[in-house]
């Protein structure tokens, strides 16, 4: 990361003239070039025409849902997150022989999961709401 | 002196000409595709990811990590030169920034940008080096109910610190995790919401997922906005910052590297909300708090530098917990599994080249 960030102070203040260049190319040229550079993409991973269909439909969906005022970031971390929460769910109570109160007694579960209930009561307290409605104004 | 081990063996690592090399290719196509208007790392990532698939692990994720500082530099160019940032927080950097370069102070603009991020990555990089430890022996503590428990904070915190109603990001963790449910179940081998469709019984892949949602839909989105916004046309001269320049971010860079630094960890909160803290922090204690949104190069030092220092940070409850913390951090997952390395605790013990590497 450190040397990342070296290197981009080091290459890039000489080369910004030409990323500016790169800002008068105008745009509609580019976007046919980005998205075949994406489905190329998406087909070279497993050499599967049907994730090439699923970039497609994600990206009408990704589209659909900015127009509607959505964020597409919960939508991926919970993707991720889905399965190995439901493999972990398993496992906890396996371990716990289906008894749900595991995740009350042991201490750091039971911490987290007041840490998330607190976060969720602060995002329907009305003064929170409306502070945050400011923030993003802004 | 455990410490200075560690960032021996990171630098050892990264120092590789192989791994150099990767994080200079990432770096400029970060850059290159992070400097398109419109477009913020998380897409950058998103069309880039497919790139990676052939090298090794270590060298993949650093190229990740360069192409995801190149994408915030180049971020950070196209908000101060054409005020169309690529992410929500170059929105700040956009405030000030594009003030600047309006007033022919570009050059400065982008220079102390650079220099801010720079200072605030090393700051965070020993930030990493410290905490790594601590926390992933914490991390070890973790079994499946501790798991369980801090997945269910994390999509939590997504929702509630992230832009937009609640209300929407529900929907949204609902449609992703409904998403993640198809494919076969792993205990019972039986096929969950496939609907008779062959090519469903593997899931669907994370790969054309994210590009579709990130990268695409980026595309069309932007495609809204006709031309290129207004882009400076005098030429960027003056590259080098002078001395009172200096002097002037000094003090916001040091002040936007502790607010980010901070805020970074949190999961969920991401960028935004560090360089937002950072710029409304400077702005309060501003002696002359007007000139801000007019040029003000204490109102572009700050947010840069914190965002820099949170996009650092952000890595921490991934590569320590294994958690992701946004969009940026769950494609860095979704890579890292792809390369066969479950994310988690175990990561900084049993792949200390990895880790290392990666923050060095």
């Amino acid at each position: 990361m450190w040397i990342g960030n070296a290197m981009l102070l080091i290459i890039n203040l000489p080369l910004i003239a030409i990323w500016v260049s790169i800002l008068r190319i105008p745009y509609r040229h580019l976007v046919p070039a980005i998205i075949l550079f994406c489905c190329i993409g998406a087909y070279a991973v497993n050499n599967s025409a049907f994730d090439v269909v699923v970039l497609v439909v994600a990206g009408l969906f990704g589209y659909a849902i900015s127009r509607l005022g959505c964020e597409p970031t919960p939508l991926l971390l919970a993707f991720i997150i889905g399965p190995m929460l439901e493999e972990n769910f398993r496992r906890a109570m396996l371990v716990a022989h289906g008894d749900l109160a595991t995740f009350v007694h042991k201490p750091i579960s039971l911490t987290l999961l007041l840490a998330a209930g607190a976060l969720l009561l602060l995002a329907v307290v009305p003064a929170v709401q409306r502070r945050r409605a400011e923030v993003f104004v802004e | 002196m455990e410490l200075l081990d560690h960032l021996a063996l990171g630098f050892e690592v990264a120092l590789t000409w192989q791994n150099l090399l990767f994080c200079l290719v990432g770096a400029l196509l970060g850059t290159l595709v992070g400097v398109l208007p419109g477009i913020g790392p998380a897409t950058t990532i998103a069309i880039l990811l497919p790139i990676t698939f052939e090298l090794p692990a270590v060298g993949a994720l650093i190229m990740l990590a360069g192409i995801y500082y190149g994408a915030q530099y180049g971020g950070s160019t196209t908000a101060i030169l054409v005020n169309m940032p690529g992410e929500s927080s170059g929105i700040i950097t956009a405030l000030d920034g594009h003030q600047m370069a309006k007033q022919g102070r570009a050059g400065v603009a982008l220079a102390i940008a650079a220099i801010g991020s720079l200072f605030a990555g090393t700051v965070s990089t020993f930030f990493i080096a410290g905490s790594a430890g601590t926390l992933s022996e914490l991390g070890l503590m973790f079994g499946p109910a501790e798991n369980v428990a801090l997945m269910v904070l994390a999509i939590v915190a997504v929702m509630v610190m992230g832009k937009g109603s609640v209300l929407n990001s529900l929907v949204m963790v609902l449609i992703g995790l409904s998403l993640g449910l198809i494919g076969t179940d792993v205990e019972t081998s039986k096929a969950r919401y496939t609907f008779g469709i062959q090519e469903l019984r593997d899931g669907i892949d994370f790969i054309p997922l994210a590009m579709g949602l990130f990268g695409i839909a980026e595309i069309l989105r932007t495609l809204e906005t006709p031309g290129n916004g207004e882009l400076v046309r005098a030429r960027i001269t003056g590259l080098w910052p002078k001395g009172a320049d200096l002097k002037a971010s000094a003090l916001p860079i040091l002040r936007g590297t502790g607010v980010g630094t901070v805020l970074g960890i949190l999961p969920g909160s991401g960028t935004l909300l560090a360089s937002f803290s950072a710029y409304m922090l400077e702005k309060r204690i501003s002696r002359m708090p007007e000139r801000f949104g007019k040029g003000a190069i204490e109102g572009l030092a700050a947010p840069e530098s914190a965002n820099n220092a949170a996009a650092q940070t952000s890595f921490v409850p991934m590569l320590t917990l294994g958690m992701p913390s946004g969009a940026v951090t769950a494609l860095m997952i979704g890579a890292m599994t792809i390369h066969g390395i479950s994310p988690g605790p175990q990561v900084v013990t049993q792949r200390p080249d990895l880790f290392w590497g990666v923050v060095c």
